[in-house]
């Protein structure tokens, strides 16, 4: 599954990149957050309360990030078990500038979800894993122009 | 002086009524109906710990570690085992494929791999099912994910990824048949029709999934196996060798099965690993399957590309079929590659050409593995025939109906040899098919058609389909695929007893999944014994520790009619041998004149007789009364086995014994603006030669329909592109169809008696799918004035609108 956006905030660049990818602020936008472990600000771990239709329980993602140009360009990673099912989240972003002032910043997610999510949720899993995406980061972008 | 048909009648009365032949009432229902029925599920022993499995979630990955650490603490755990737990204490399950596949290391749970969604990673013994499944849920699996493939063509490419390294490839088996003149065929036909045809992936839903107990009597060192596998003595080697357990400890147990069609056959991994369990654990475990399991992880059936090239005259004779096929068999070889020689039992269909080459691949991918489902492997390759015979029809101008009774092997044919050596056991298909037509008005409905057309609207589509049933199959047929596989023919065991009152037990190898076999079996035997089916006990249910068997036992391939009657058969001939020599002794008379009936054993010139408790009695505890040297005892076991061959250097032998077969006729009315379709009328001749009881068989005719229909517009395994995974695990995406979608059908019979079985009877428990033929041809019929061209087994509203307005947009 893909998903991709793109939002203008009026905020600089370096702000920006840096709520980005602050654990601290994702973990908040995330669905039902339970836990949140930091190792490091590139190594984290969240429990979230996630699912589809009738089949909910706590998933364990791991996010890594694997590629880090501030303030421009980012590639974060999450590798995630929970409820029989498995799911591997490859996330990029890209900042600049934006015209008329402020900064535009274009994301796009790839997901990968496997076992019994994928098998009976199937119909379902496009629908509520774009909600989960979107909700990310239309709260990342509420968050940075509310700062 | 009494007339001729006074005579007749008098005639007709005198015959003794017989049993075969009975629309009698089935003597299992009123149990199975009223809550009664005793299935594996049922099973309760003292102490019983419960099974749960952990499965991959990846279509294709390398297990990188697993820790069951947590799992085992959780209170209630009893145990909790994986991959590297199995490959210490088994072997790798014996395969049937040539080399290099049967390096294949096929064992009960992953080992460095996993090849499929759902295959088993680590099993949970706790003390309730529910702590089981907790337990899953603590079980951390470290996984690497790698490159999957799910196209049994792209399986074969250089590049393609590797299921099993051992192997070296993906490829299972390739052959290739080749009879008669193939190339001199399409030189001097008038043309060649070509088409690529595409079998789909789909199973039988059976209402009680797979399901095992198995307790380990430590005191007795016997392995009791409670279990609902179609055939559990054929199971004996794998099991035996896999657990290095003794065969003669091993004892296999089954009571009513809630449907097998085929696919509980292969379920013997799941049987050693709760043998596993319980030898590890000390206690009796059950495992039961859920749905989901079932649908990703039990049985899928074969799925199978087809190259087609038909060579054809311009009046629509067909002079060959030369194919290439593409069988993909999921992810692991269970029983599989015996399905890339089985569809060889049909190889002309009911067609009388004599040139035909087939290229068969058989390739492994990531998908769940392939078993036997009903209509094993014939079911694919007939109805490629039925497609192909249509458009063969389309491209000449002809009506389908033609081109097949131009074809069809003629009655004055039979026993007809076909060109791999099959020898059909009689039949009528041209009355078979003129019959379904009438069924349906084929005439009044063309003409509806042609006016609806001129109309515009909705499209009518009449399809037609005849096929065979083959049963009781050669397990020679297997040599094909390896030459050094052990096993071939067929046989089975029935016991019969009259005890010392005169009661009649019978017991067979045989083992029912809902078929009917204490019904059909009372009564061969009552007419044996001159006495009613009631008086008939048959033992329910297979025990090895009490039931006659031979290791080719068993329901599949159709042939428990067969079977059952020819084993019963012998039996009672044994037991009326001695009986009768009783009897004469008694009356002091001679055995040749004695007949059995209304529980007696009568002299036929004089009327006199001696019941049938009484030659009990004599023989079991007043045995002094017995003729001078005979051994006390009134019982008998008999083994039978049908008249085969093996294959010879071209692989040409008779792969099944009866051909049973079936017309279909199809009328559909479609919405071309949906894609959606309807059935208006449907209609079945069946033949499946002497019936023994009209009910079963009706009901076997309206299953195998009901089956067919629901893998022709409804029944559909698909898998994601992009990672592997199944999209229809359960019933919300796997459309089983319900009583409303099964359009009322009318049935009709022809009985012509096999040639070569007892009492001519022939096995219809599959039915071919033969309504995947005819409902495709009908949707291509209905979409006819479109041009458009149905090369899938599987219809959906989905597909059909796309085609239609792929073909718009042209």
């Amino acid at each position: 599954m893909h998903f991709e956006g793109t939002f203008n905030v009026k905020a600089p660049k370096e702000k920006v990149f840096g709520m980005m990818l602050d654990p601290n602020q994702i973990s908040q936008c995330m669905p039902d957050l339970q836990k949140l472990e930091v190792k490091s600000p590139d190594d984290f771990t969240a429990v979230v309360k996630a699912g589809v239709s009738f089949i909910k329980g706590d998933f364990t993602l791991h996010f890594t990030t694997v590629e880090k140009t501030p303030p421009t360009h980012a590639k974060l990673v999450a590798h995630g078990t929970g409820i029989g099912s498995t799911v591997d989240l490859d996330t990029l972003m890209d900042i600049a500038d934006a015209q008329g002032g402020g900064t535009s910043m274009k994301w796009s997610a790839d997901a990968k979800i496997g076992g019994r999510i994928a098998s009976v949720g199937q119909r379902l899993l496009n629908g509520q894993a774009e909600k989960i995406v979107k909700n990310l980061f239309e709260c990342l972008q509420t968050k940075l122009e509310a700062a | 002086m009494a007339t001729v048909t006074e005579l007749v009648k008098a005639e007709e009365e005198a015959k003794p009524k017989l049993w075969l032949g009975q629309p009698l009432k089935r003597k299992e229902d009123p149990r199975l109906i009223s809550g009664l029925g005793k299935y594996v599920d049922d099973v309760k022993l003292p102490g019983l710990a419960y099974a749960s499995i952990l499965r991959s979630p990846y279509a294709h990955a390398r297990i990188k570690s697993i820790d069951t650490s947590k799992a085992e603490k959780l209170t209630g755990v009893l145990c909790v085992i994986t991959g590297r737990d199995v490959v210490k204490i088994t072997d790798p399950f014996l395969q049937i494929s040539p080399a290099p596949a049967n390096k294949l290391k096929d064992y009960c749970l992953a080992v460095d791999k996993v090849t499929y969604v759902g295959d088993p990673v680590a099993a949970v013994v706790a003390e309730s099912r529910g702590i089981a499944e907790d337990a899953l849920e603590l079980i951390e699996v470290e996984y690497e994910p790698v490159d999957h493939v799910i196209d049994a063509r792209r399986a074969l490419e250089k590049d393609a990824p590797v299921l099993h390294e051992e192997v070296g490839s993906n490829l299972v088996f390739y052959g290739k048949w080749d009879y008669g003149n193939i190339e001199q065929a399409i030189k001097t036909a008038d043309k060649v029709v070509k088409a690529t045809l595409h079998f789909h992936r789909f199973s039988s839903t059976p209402i009680e999934n797979n399901g095992v107990v198995v307790n380990y009597d430590r005191a007795t060192g016997f392995l009791n196996i409670y279990c609902n596998n179609q055939m559990p003595m054929f199971c004996i080697p794998w099991l035996s060798f896999g657990l290095r357990f003794p065969s003669n400890r091993i004892r296999m147990i089954t009571g009513d099965i809630g449907g097998g069609f085929g696919t509980k056959i292969i379920n013997y991994p799941y049987i050693a690993l709760v043998a596993i369990l319980a030898m590890k654990t000390g206690r009796p475990v059950k495992w039961t399957e859920d749905r989901r399991e079932h649908l990703a992880a039990a049985n899928h059936g074969n799925e199978r590309t087809f190259d087609v090239e038909v060579p054809v005259k311009r009046d629509g004779t067909i002079l060959g079929f030369k194919l290439k096929a593409f069988d993909d068999c999921g992810a692991y070889t269970r029983y599989e590659p015996a399905g890339a020689a089985i569809w060889a039992q049909v190889t002309p269909g009911c067609y009388h050409f004599a040139n035909f080459v087939m290229e068969f691949y058989q390739v492994m991918t990531n998908k769940c593995p392939v078993g036997p489902n009903r209509g094993y492997s014939r079911s694919q390759h007939l109805w490629m025939l039925e497609r192909s015979v249509d458009i063969v029809a389309r491209e000449l101008g002809l009506d389908p109906a033609e081109v097949r009774l131009k074809n069809f092997v003629r009655p004055d044919e039979m026993p007809y040899v076909t060109p791999s050596g099959g020898i059909y056991d009689g039949g009528n298909y041209g009355e078979s098919l003129r019959k379904v037509m009438k069924l349906i008005d084929y005439d009044g409905i063309r003409e509806e058609q042609a006016a609806s057309r001129r109309k515009g609207g909705k499209l009518i589509g009449i399809g037609l389909a005849t096929v065979l049933d083959s049963g009781t199959n050669n397990f020679g047929q297997v040599k094909i695929v390896n030459p050094e596989n052990p096993f071939s023919g067929n046989s089975e065991a029935a016991r019969i007893s009259i005890d010392g009152l005169g009661q009649i037990q019978v017991a067979l190898g045989t083992v029912p999944q809902g078929q009917g076999h204490e019904t059909f079996a009372s009564q061969v035997v009552a007419d044996e014994f001159g006495v009613s089916p009631d008086q008939v006990t048959v033992l329910m249910g297979f025990d090895s520790g009490t039931n006659p068997y031979s290791h080719q036992s068993g329901s599949y391939a159709s042939r428990s009619a067969v079977m059952g009657t020819g084993a019963l058969l012998g039996a009672a001939k044994k037991v009326k041998e001695k009986a009768a020599k009783i009897a004469a002794h008694l009356l002091q008379t001679s055995p040749e004149k004695i007949d059995f009936r209304e529980g007696a054993a009568v002299d036929r010139e004089t009327g006199k007789k001696i019941p049938l408790w009484q030659i009990g009695n004599v023989a079991w505890v007043n045995n002094l009364l017995l003729p001078e040297g005979m051994e006390p005892g009134l019982v008998a076991i008999n083994f039978w086995r049908p008249s085969f061959t093996l294959p010879d250097e071209k692989w040409r032998h008779n792969q099944t014994l009866t051909y049973s077969y079936q017309s279909h006729a199809a009328v559909i009315e479609l919405d071309p603006e949906s894609g959606k379709f309807k059935i208006l009328r449907y209609a079945i001749v069946d033949d499946c030669g002497t019936q023994i009881n009209p009910l079963i068989v009706e009901g076997q005719v309206h299953g195998a329909a009901a089956h067919g229909i629901g893998a022709a517009m409804y029944e559909n395994f698909e898998y994601d592109e992009e990672n592997g995974q199944l999209k229809s695990s359960t019933f919300i995406d796997y459309l089983v169809p319900t009583a409303l979608d099964i359009p009322h059908m009318i049935t009709s019979h022809i009985e012509t008696p096999s040639l070569f079985a007892p009492k001519g009877i022939r096995g219809v428990g599959e039915g071919g799918c033969t309504p995947v033929g005819a409902i495709s041809n009908a949707v291509e019929d209905a979409l006819a004035p479109l041009g458009i061209r149905i090369t899938d087994s599987h219809q959906n509203p989905q597909q059909i609108h796309k085609l239609i307005r792929e073909k718009a947009s042209k």
